[in-house]
């Protein structure tokens, strides 16, 4: 695939400022900022999955719980260094997207929705009624860096995550998703495990998440089952459809753009639920495809400087 | 020669239905072997038995030492087995290109994990599957067409797009269903050409269902007829030709 030099130069300057910008924000922005980083780390996992197979699993609050939990729980009861905890979160949360994908990923349509809400749902259940994860109070943990540490560590993990999916969507483990996604007879013929790879993608997706509710716990310093419920998936899908199901950089803009949202609207928290769904309708209308693509269509339309415009 | 396939006594039922009674086809090794029949006679089904995607009640079907019933339908490019479908069955999204590199799919793909972590190793590996793949296509005649969208090709080119994604993983043994199906008479002898010419270059055996009678006895070396599901003659074009059962199945003569 050949990549017009500018979108590469665009992401550098990105990165560039990003990496710089904590220097210059209060404690309040860093925080909406690793949110927002947190968030971008599950839509990109997700996206993945999304993209390549139009299907939208509802249930990742779920995983990124799971992650959450294990990283307070074993930081606070085992003290496990962070530098465990993550690969710990992680590796929690994809043994039970592998659990939850074996049985589920064969549904095709709304079905394999509405089993990962099923799921999602049931975790919160579970957190919330066990003892042994707080309860309903939920698990505190002493944050071992200042949140202007955690942002460079998440911002780190997201470029990293950002450059693993970006290589699989575009070589051969996302061309065999799009052939099983096209022609399952014709994939299965090529030699591709269509049942394997499906799997595979959904293991990618609740890893990332994992790890990035082991991140969440670690900077906010409180886990509780209630702030990881169906609204909070429902956010996750709503960034990876608003960024461009397809495109990675556009997710990670899209994950920014709604949590932004998210904090200018949270006297408002009906205001908001409204404005995502009414934010996913459109995107779906306009076709699946990116609205950050679309309105960057709708910018070049117009003439840059306007200059030399003799006919017309 | 040597049996290359071997199909043996094999049934397929759907529910009540009999689709495939018994029946038995070998295809020897370098042969192009026909498979024809009146509309129903169940040619298809047997292919996808032989291709996995149905599973027959009874028989056996064995390939080159292996009994292919006991290997899922994604093992079978492995084992050198590669198929094409009656109507093409092409990624529709993807360039010419990218439908051949999944028939590449089995053949020297890199590991997943040195593709997540962009690894040298990994680029090495696509840029020869690259290389591989338009190779591929260069035999067929499509080189020039591609990263074209496979969609834009007209049907006689999609019909060389299908087979060059079933080369890609160099298959000793390809399937081919119905290839002239919606090909003119020079895209037909074009067609017919091609086959021969890859049965010469790369070693390759065929076996093809097919309803065109002039491809079928123009280019087969072995030609099995079916009929309500059975097996009712088998042999050289020309002795299928004269055959009386043959004559009343296509004619509808009791």
């Amino acid at each position: 695939m050949m990549r017009r030099p500018w979108n590469q130069c665009a992401i550098l300057i990105a990165l560039v400022v990003l990496v710089v910008v904590p220097w210059f924000l209060d404690d309040y922005t860093i925080s909406v900022f690793n949110t927002a980083g947190t968030y971008a780390i599950v839509a990109v996992g997700l996206s993945l999955f999304c993209g390549r197979l139009r299907q939208y699993p509802l249930g990742h609050a779920g995983f990124f719980a799971i992650g959450a939990f294990t990283a307070a729980l074993l930081a606070t009861r085992l003290d496990w260094p962070i530098w465990l905890d993550l690969p710990a979160a992680g590796l929690a949360a994809t043994l039970a997207g592998v659990a939850l994908g074996l049985p589920t990923l064969r549904l095709g349509g709304p079905y394999l929705a509405i089993a990962t809400l099923g799921f999602g749902l049931l975790v919160q259940d579970i957190l919330n009624k066990a003892d042994w994860a707080g309860g309903r109070t939920g698990v505190s943990l002493t944050p071992i860096w200042p949140d202007r540490g955690f942002y460079w560590l998440i911002l780190a993990l997201l470029v990293a995550g950002a450059f693993v999916v970006h290589n699989l969507r575009h070589g051969s483990f996302g061309r065999a998703l799009l052939a099983a996604r096209e022609n399952e007879a014709a994939a299965q013929a090529s030699g591709i495990d269509v049942a394997r790879y499906r799997v595979a993608a959904f293991a990618v997706s609740t890893a990332f998440a994992g790890v990035a509710g082991a991140l969440f716990a670690h900077w906010s310093g409180f886990v509780s089952s209630s702030s990881f419920g169906l609204p909070l998936s429902i956010t996750f899908v709503a960034m990876v459809v608003v960024g461009g199901v397809d495109h990675t950089p556009g997710v990670i803009v899209g994950a920014g753009f709604l949590t932004a949202l998210q904090q200018v609207l949270e006297q408002q928290p009906h205001l908001a639920d409204a404005l995502y769904a009414a934010i996913i309708i459109a995107v779906l209308l306009l076709g699946q495809t990116a609205l950050a693509r679309r309105l960057l269509a709708l910018f070049r339309r117009i003439p840059p400087f306007a200059v030399g415009q003799s006919h017309g | 020669m040597d049996k290359l396939l071997s199909v043996q006594g094999v049934s397929l039922f759907f529910g009540g239905l009999c689709a495939l009674d018994g029946v038995s086809v070998d295809v020897q090794a370098g042969a192009i072997s026909g498979l024809i029949g009146p509309n129903g006679a169940g040619k298809t089904s047997l292919l996808n038995c032989i291709s996995r995607l149905y599973r027959p009640q009874q028989g056996e079907i064995w390939f080159a030492g292996a009994n292919l019933l006991l290997h899922p339908p994604h093992a079978l490019i492995g084992l050198g087995l590669a198929r094409t479908f009656q109507h093409t069955e092409l990624f529709g999204t993807m360039s010419v290109l990218d439908n051949v590199l999944v028939g590449l799919h089995g053949a020297g793909r890199p590991p997943t994990m040195a593709e997540a972590l962009g690894l040298p190793s990994a680029r090495r590996g696509a840029r020869e599957q690259c290389g591989r793949a338009l190779e591929t296509l260069d035999i067929v005649g499509l080189g020039h067409a591609a990263h074209d969208p496979v969609a834009s090709l007209p049907l006689g080119l999609q019909k060389r797009a299908g087979l060059a994604r079933a080369l890609a993983g160099r298959p000793r043994l390809v399937l081919l269903d119905e290839p002239a199906a919606g090909l003119n008479s020079s895209e037909k002898q074009e067609f017919t050409a091609l086959l021969r010419r890859l049965r010469a270059e790369i070693d390759l055996s065929i076996m093809l269902v097919e309803h065109d009678m002039d491809m079928v006895m123009t280019l087969c070396d072995h030609v099995t007829v079916l009929d309500f599901g059975r097996r009712i003659a088998e042999g050289p074009p020309a002795a299928i030709q004269q055959h009386p059962d043959v004559i009343a199945a296509y004619l509808g003569v009791d």
